[in-house]
């Protein structure tokens, strides 16, 4: 934690070597859970590249309090899917929704055994808010119950039961066969 | 402890070994008294792990890395030039020479090998700015900036052999600027002028000049820890008449202006340069270090390792342009 006080301290410095040991970490982990929770890897893309130049921004308005630095991180991007998500739902779209919410029923998909992230993206909408963030933050940010805890505001305890529900809840969803 | 919680932490220790790359069965056999519950569920996870477990394009991931380190450029270095900041200028100037003073000719002279992220490197940058500030002509401040560029490679080429990527971007940047200084200077004045500068860490300014610009980014391998998308570099030595027969680099102490950097012509080494003005033999210097510096940076490269090999090239980029602006300036 202190290694990590001190690359975030040197950051708030702009220094490019810190910013870029920063980016470079977390880049991948933070595309996978926008991809997650929107379902679409092309804004995914712009949303990532939005979220660096926003820590570039604020970083210096960040205050060490003994959390994690990716918890600051996740909830900038949560902020961003949140805009993102309230400018969609004012468009009109079509929804992309049926056709991959269909591959639930799909035996092939079901022998095989492999779902596409955007399939998961799908069926996390059913979730709860809670369970959604947790699924993202677990299994695409692969974050730690602990960071979850931190950057959810919530206990360890809750975060271990919200993970429980919330792959029952996926389950039922994504294999509503069994096939899974 | 309820049994729910009690299956709550036996799910989430199951699902932290997925995570870390073990296997379903194994959490089973650990647990034999929940698998029928375990199974189903770790089943789901490890699905949408493996769903979850993709990767940016490399295209992508090229043009977010050059648009977060163009944004990353532009922004200030706090903090490394507060040191005198609040001080102005000539007392700065003065603190700055009592405290080479005061280091002492040995610490001065370790730091002069120092590279950065060093300890003494602070110092190497206070006694160049001290020196810049007591040169009174531009083109003496042209000259040490000229040799100040040609110690930067010098350590992007030590640190390459050490294998530390950190520092390469950095020093290249200080490079460019010492060349832009030198681009920046104005040739028909050679006059002392009472300017003074003193930056702990930033050599000085180009003043009327924009930056190199870094060219726009291709795809180039992912490297650790931020590799530079600049496109394979043409490498273009500068495209100007060789040097006069006669010119040969001076030891330190004998340079140009009375500098210590070599920069001047060496005594007795023909009459040809002996007819040099202090602006050709600046010229001269320059291309020479040019050519050497861009042949070893080229070399140095060659034999670099693959995460290396990005930050090299865009060093030789910047030097190959930088070089070029540098020496435009005398024509």
């Amino acid at each position: 934690m202190r290694d990590e006080e001190s690359l975030v301290r040197r950051a708030q410095q702009n220094d490019p070597v810190a910013l870029a040991q920063l980016y470079e970490e977390n880049f991948d982990r933070i595309y996978r859970y926008i991809v997650l929770k929107i379902g679409d890897r092309t804004e995914a893309e712009d949303m990532t590249q939005q979220v660096f130049l926003n820590v570039l921004k604020s970083i210096s308005s960040y205050k060490w309090k003994g959390m994690p630095f990716t918890s600051w991180l996740y909830r900038i991007a949560h902020n961003q899917i949140v805009d993102y998500l309230r400018k969609k739902s004012r468009r009109a779209t079509v929804p992309i929704d049926e056709s991959i919410a269909a591959a639930g029923d799909d035996p092939e998909r079901s022998v095989l055994g492999k779902i596409e992230i955007e399939e998961v993206a799908v069926a996390a909408k059913k979730l709860t808010a809670a369970q959604q963030e947790v699924i993202s933050l677990r299994f695409a940010g692969e974050l730690s119950v602990a960071e979850c805890a931190k950057a959810m505001g919530k206990s360890e305890g809750a975060v271990k039961a919200l993970q429980h529900s919330a792959i029952v809840a996926l389950r039922r969803v994504l294999a509503p066969g069994g096939g899974l | 402890m309820t049994r729910m919680n009690e299956f709550d932490n036996i799910l989430d220790e199951c699902l932290q070994r997925l995570v870390e790359g073990g296997s379903i069965e194994a959490c089973l056999s650990r647990y034999p008294g929940y698998a029928s519950e375990l199974e189903p569920l770790l089943r789901t996870a490890q699905a949408t792990l493996k769903a979850a477990d993709i990767k940016p394009r490399p295209e992508f991931r090229d043009r977010a890395r050059y648009q977060f380190q163009s944004a990353l450029r532009e922004m200030p270095v706090k903090g490394k030039q507060g040191f005198f900041s609040f001080l102005k200028p000539g007392l700065a100037t003065v603190i700055g020479v009592a405290i080479v003073l005061l280091a002492g000719g040995a610490t001065v002279a370790a730091a002069g090998n120092s590279l950065p992220g060093e300890p003494l490197y602070q110092v190497k940058l206070t006694t160049e700015s001290v020196r810049l500030a007591l040169t009174p002509s531009d083109l003496g401040k042209a000259a040490l900036n000229a040799s100040f560029a040609d110690e930067r490679v010098d350590e992007i080429i030590r640190m390459a052999e050490k294998g530390e990527a950190d520092y390469i971007e950095e020093t290249t940047e200080r490079m460019n600027k010492n060349l832009l200084a030198v681009a920046n200077l104005n040739v028909s004045s050679g006059a002392a002028e009472g300017d003074v500068f003193f930056g702990v860490m930033n050599a000085p300014e180009a003043a009327t000049r924009a930056p190199v610009a870094t060219p726009a980014p291709t795809a180039t391998p992912a490297t650790a820890p931020f590799p530079s998308p600049t496109p394979s570099p043409q490498i273009t030595t500068p495209a100007v008449t060789p040097p006069p027969a006669a010119t040969v680099i001076t030891p330190p102490g004998q340079g140009l202006l009375g500098s210590k950097d070599g920069l001047g012509v060496e005594e007795g080494a023909g009459d040809a340069a002996e007819n040099l003005t202090d602006e050709q033999q600046l010229r001269e210097t320059l291309l020479q270090q040019a050519e050497k510096n861009l042949r070893d940076l080229q070399e140095q490269l060659e034999k670099a390792p693959e995460e290396l090999k990005p930050s090299l090239r865009h060093a030789i980029e910047v030097a190959a342009r930088a070089y070029q602006e540098a020496l435009a300036t005398f024509g």
